[in-house]
Parts: C-alpha cells; sequence; structure tokens
C-alpha cells in the first residue's frame, strides 16, 4: 500500500470519469531544417568537446526532486576549460533525456535555467499538485463530458498554467542562445509500445509541426501514467500535400534495410510506420515515457551508439568535435516492501498493481543502464587495445607504424545515481537511508522533508559516485568532491522510523 | 558497432548516410578509422573524381584493429 495508496484517490475520480482526447498538434506548412531539433537547439558547436547527457527516470515528485538535486549538484562544479572562462558543470550539459516525473524537472530547466530554480522548486517540487489534479477534475468535470476533452487535457492545463508558463517548444527555441540543453521528452506510443519523443525530427513523420504546441502537454504525455491519466492524442497528417514531399534521412532508409542488425531494423520500421499507417490510423496515443524506458537513457543511447540519430555522437567523434563524453542517469527507482516476504498473507491489489505497472519499467532500465555501461567499456577497451598494440610493436620494431589512426581520442564516462548506493561518511552502504529512499510514494505530492532529502541525496550520490568523480578529474585534474553531508534534522522528519 | 577505413588517394570528407564524418585522412597522413554502426551505411566522398559516387554498403562489426575497408578510386 505504501506507494500507490497515496494516489487511490486519484485513481478512483480518474476511474469513474470517461473522456476522449483531442489532437493539438497543427499540421506542418512545409517540410525544412527549422524547429525544436538538436542543432537549432545547441546551435554553438564549440560547446561540445565536453559532451554531457543527463538522463532523468520516472517515479512523480520523488523523480522529479531527486533529478533537481542533480542540477543543483551539478550548479556547485566550477572549472576552466582550457582556453576557457570558467564555468558551472551544469553549463556544459548538452542535453536532457527524461520520462515522467524527471521530464518536469528536465523541461522547467530547459525552458528557465537556474533563474527559474526557485520557481520550480515553489511551483511543483513543494506543491499539492496531485492534490490540485484531484480538485480539478472534481471541480470541471461537466468539462470532461465534452468529447474533445479528456483527463491529460486537464493536467497538461494545469501543469501550463502554474509550472510551465504557457510555454511552447518555439518558447524552448528562443533559449539557444543561453546555452540551455537539448530537451528530450519520451512518451509511449500506445500502438507500437515503443519511445515516442517531443522533437521536429519526430514530428516531421507525423506531418505535424511541434513549435506551438504547449511544452506542458508533452510533459503530460510523458507522465500520463496508466489508468490514472487518459493517454494524450496526437493527430498524424502524414498523406497529401505537403506531406507527400517528406523524403526520411538516409540512416533511416538505410536502417529498414538493415535486416541482420534486428535493432536498427525495429527502430527504422517502427519511426517509418507513421507514415504508412497514417490513413487508416490518423491518431497516435500517448502514455507515460515509463512504459518504454523508465531511465530516459534509450534515445541518448541511439546517439550513443551509431548515426541512427539527428544528434548521433558517432558523428560528432569522427568529427573531431567531441573529446569526452560523461553520461549521469538519475534513477529514483524504489525497492520492493521487505515486509512481503515476512508474511504469510500475500501482498494486496495496490502492492500487485504496484508491481505490475513499475516492475517491467524497472528491469528494463537495469538493462538499459548496463547497455549504456557496457558499451563505453567496449569503446574504452577498444582505444586501449590500438595503443597497447601500436606500443608493442614499437618495442619489437622502433619504426613500426599503425596503418592508419584513431578516429578520435575520446574519454567515456557513464554515472548512475540510483537510492541503492547510497553511503554513509565512512563510505559504507547506508541501509537505512536506502530503505527509506526506497520505500518513498510515487505521486504528485511528497511531505516537503522528503522533497528536500532527495535533493540533499541526489548532490551526495553525484560526489560520492568514484565514476563521476574520475570524470571530474579528467575535466579538472585535482578536482575534489566536497563533503555533502544529509542534514539530520531533514533525514528524523523525512524518515520518522529510522 | 563497427570500424571503417574509407580510403582514397587524397585527402576527402567523408559523408555517411548524408552527414559529414570529418576528413578519411588523419593528421600523421595515414588513414583515420571512423566510428560506425554495423548495417546497411551509404558512403560518398566530398569533391569531385570520385568513383563511385556513392556506394551503399553492409558494414560487418569489426574490432578497431580490423577496420572494415571502404574504397573509393580516383577518376
Amino acid at each position: 500500500m505504501r506507494r500507490l495508496g497515496g494516489v487511490l484517490v486519484a485513481l478512483l475520480v480518474g476511474l469513474t470519469v470517461a473522456g476522449c482526447a483531442v489532437p493539438a498538434n497543427p499540421r506542418l506548412g512545409a517540410y525544412g531544417t527549422s524547429g525544436y531539433r538538436y542543432a537549432n537547439a545547441r546551435p554553438d558547436v564549440a560547446e561540445e568537446d565536453l559532451f554531457v547527457i543527463l538522463a532523468f527516470s520516472g517515479g512523480g515528485t520523488r523523480a522529479a526532486a531527486f533529478s533537481y538535486g542533480v542540477l543543483e549538484g551539478l550548479r556547485t562544479i566550477r572549472h576552466r576549460p582550457a582556453g576557457g572562462v570558467e564555468r558551472t558543470l551544469l553549463d556544459d550539459v548538452d542535453v536532457i533525456s527524461s520520462v515522467s516525473g524527471g521530464s518536469f524537472t528536465a523541461a522547467h530547466y530547459a525552458l528557465f535555467g537556474t533563474d527559474g530554480f526557485k520557481d520550480f522548486e515553489e511551483n511543483f517540487l513543494y506543491r499539492n499538485i496531485q492534490g490540485e489534479l484531484v480538485t480539478r477534475a472534481a471541480t470541471r468535470w461537466p468539462r470532461l463530458l465534452r468529447s474533445d476533452v479528456s483527463r491529460i487535457d486537464l493536467a497538461a492545463d494545469l501543469y501550463d498554467e502554474v509550472v510551465f508558463k504557457h510555454a511552447t517548444f518555439a518558447t524552448l527555441l528562443e533559449q539557444a542562445p543561453r546555452r540551455r540543453p537539448y530537451l528530450l521528452l519520451n512518451a509511449t506510443d500506445m500502438t507500437l509500445g515503443a519511445r515516442f519523443e517531443f522533437t521536429q525530427d519526430q514530428f516531421d513523420l507525423l506531418c505535424s509541426d511541434l513549435t506551438t504546441v504547449p511544452v506542458a502537454r508533452a510533459v503530460a504525455a510523458s507522465s500520463a501514467f496508466p489508468i490514472l491519466l487518459s493517454p494524450l492524442t496526437l493527430h498524424n497528417y502524414s498523406g497529401g500535400a505537403p506531406c507527400d514531399d517528406f523524403r526520411p534521412p538516409r540512416w533511416l532508409t538505410n536502417g529498414l534495410e538493415s535486416t541482420d542488425q534486428p535493432r536498427r531494423m525495429t527502430l527504422a520500421r517502427n519511426l517509418l510506420s507513421y507514415r504508412a499507417r497514417a490513413q487508416n490510423q490518423p491518431f497516435v496515443h500517448l502514455l507515460d515515457g515509463g512504459l518504454s524506458d523508465n531511465i530516459g537513457l534509450r534515445g541518448p543511447y541511439i546517439a550513443l551508439s551509431g548515426q541512427d540519430s539527428a544528434w548521433s555522437l558517432y558523428t560528432k567523434i569522427n568529427q573531431g568535435k567531441v573529446r569526452r563524453v560523461l553520461v549521469i542517469a538519475a534513477n529514483a527507482r524504489t525497492g520492493r516492501d521487505p515486509e512481503w516476504g515476512k508474511r504469510e498473507s500475500p501482498p494486496g491489489v495496490i502492492d500487485v498493481l504496484d508491481l505490475v505497472t513499475t516492475g517491467p519499467m524497472g528491469n528494463y532500465s537495469f538493462e538499459t543502464v548496463q547497455l549504456i555501461a557496457e558499451h563505453f567499456a567496449r569503446l574504452r577497451s577498444d582505444l586501449e587495445s590500438f595503443r597497447a598494440c601500436e606500443s608493442l610493436a614499437k618495442d619489437q620494431c622502433p619504426a613500426f607504424s599503425m596503418p592508419f589512426d584513431l578516429p578520435a581520442d575520446v574519454a567515456f564516462h557513464a554515472v548512475e545515481l540510483a537510492f541503492e548506493n547510497v553511503k554513509n561518511d565512512a563510505g559504507q552502504d547506508d541501509e537505512r537511508l536506502k530503505n527509506c529512499l526506497e520505500g518513498l510514494a510515487t505521486a504528485f505530492v511528497l511531505p516537503r522533508a522528503q522533497v528536500t532529502l532527495l535533493r540533499q541525496v541526489a548532490q551526495r550520490l553525484l560526489m560520492m559516485s568514484p565514476a563521476f568523480i574520475e570524470a571530474m578529474q579528467g575535466i579538472a585534474p585535482g578536482w575534489q568532491p566536497p563533503n555533502v553531508p544529509i542534514d539530520p534534522a531533514i533525514l528524523a522528519e523525512a524518515c520518522p522510523t529510522r | 558497432m563497427s570500424y571503417v577505413v574509407v580510403r582514397y588517394p587524397e585527402p576527402r570528407d567523408v559523408y555517411i548516410d548524408d552527414e559529414g564524418q570529418g576528413s578519411n585522412t588523419a593528421a600523421s597522413g595515414k588513414p583515420r578509422a571512423l566510428f560506425v554502426n554495423a548495417g546497411k551505411h551509404t558512403f560518398r566522398l566530398s569533391g569531385a573524381g570520385v568513383d563511385p559516387p556513392e556506394q551503399t554498403v553492409n558494414v560487418p562489426e569489426r574490432p578497431i584493429l580490423n577496420p572494415y575497408p571502404v574504397e573509393f578510386r580516383k577518376c
């Protein structure tokens, strides 16, 4: 009961109110290179030498506060790149990919930067958003009787008014000169069961213009937890002018024909299917991004492992633009209730529902984190093999020269921040704090002390992460992590059973 | 994942699936291996006098010490 119990009321309200969604994405006027794409959001390639990707998981306010703590931690780290001016590590973030609860933090930062931190705390983290959702559903229910309004629309309207201040993807593009990260808000396409990202590259496939779509609607789709919220519906306009002018990128058509590479082929087939099914299925229904990737790393993994992306890291490395890649995943996953195994009576319906809806997400997230870690290990190993082989050959034959050179000398770092790794000052596992964190609710409201605790824990995990320390010592030689203590008063209030 | 070396008698910029990947030649003058994911890709070089003008090949998985060669001739 501990995690979903808090949202039971919202569930009941949700179940008793029917609703159909309305498409709110306009048709594209003409195909081009404008719109919310990596190249337009991050136009200064000089920013890419150190390429930083953040991935924010789902988990309601728990995930939002945890990922916000990561932003706060990065903001405290100052370094001076060779030949450059001093900056914070937060300034170096190139991409934030997020799902569900993490999408609130990601989108707010991309829109408002650090100037918006205080507003985010007041308007989302420490606010009873869930209560306001329930109140809206209760007080505005006649609106839900309209065929063009759904529960997700009420949620999106609330987020639009109180959190995102009516910002659209055009507003995001206006932030490009301020070095804000490229934002990947991920939802799940119900028909494909696959990741759907709110970028113009994806919307090109629907022949739709993302520019005027409110960011709040994308965040609502990304966090549309099944049953509690209805899916968000988009119109697929493909077919007719100007949609017939669409020419898929080469990597997409080549991916479709890569029959011996099932991942590439499936990705291409899924994306191109929007074109094929527009006539018979002109609507796309989106649910919580966590259903297809609850850590937000699938999009970055594609960009990190090949040319099949509009912002391929392979391409940037081959071009010599990127010298160091740092991926930080803020994973706010929770554990299973240890009490289950102590009782003869089986867990109740709410516990089972919790496991069914979040268990597979957690398992898949673990696999994705492993994929990135293994991919980076392979890349590091390859580069080391090349150098070792060359060195060995030169020992035997000083005149030896490899017949070709490396594409680039690149360092790769993967950092996962998860509750299970929280440690005390002696560097030992802090089981009691871990158990407290893993027992926090998945809801859009948490007690103030728990929100504050999550922010502190995120910074502590970041500064104590061996992978992060290694990355920082490469970025700023001699860097030493600060001690980030957990406030004992906050801890006592947030975890009263400790 | 894989690696390719794009061979041509002189330095040229390489395009994979229409995206520029930098030069086929390192500063040392030696060919430069490029990161690529395995599967079908279309390769072309900048400038004129290249035969074929472009080629689509199925790049196999290759370790860095044995990159897959993609050959272009001067014409």
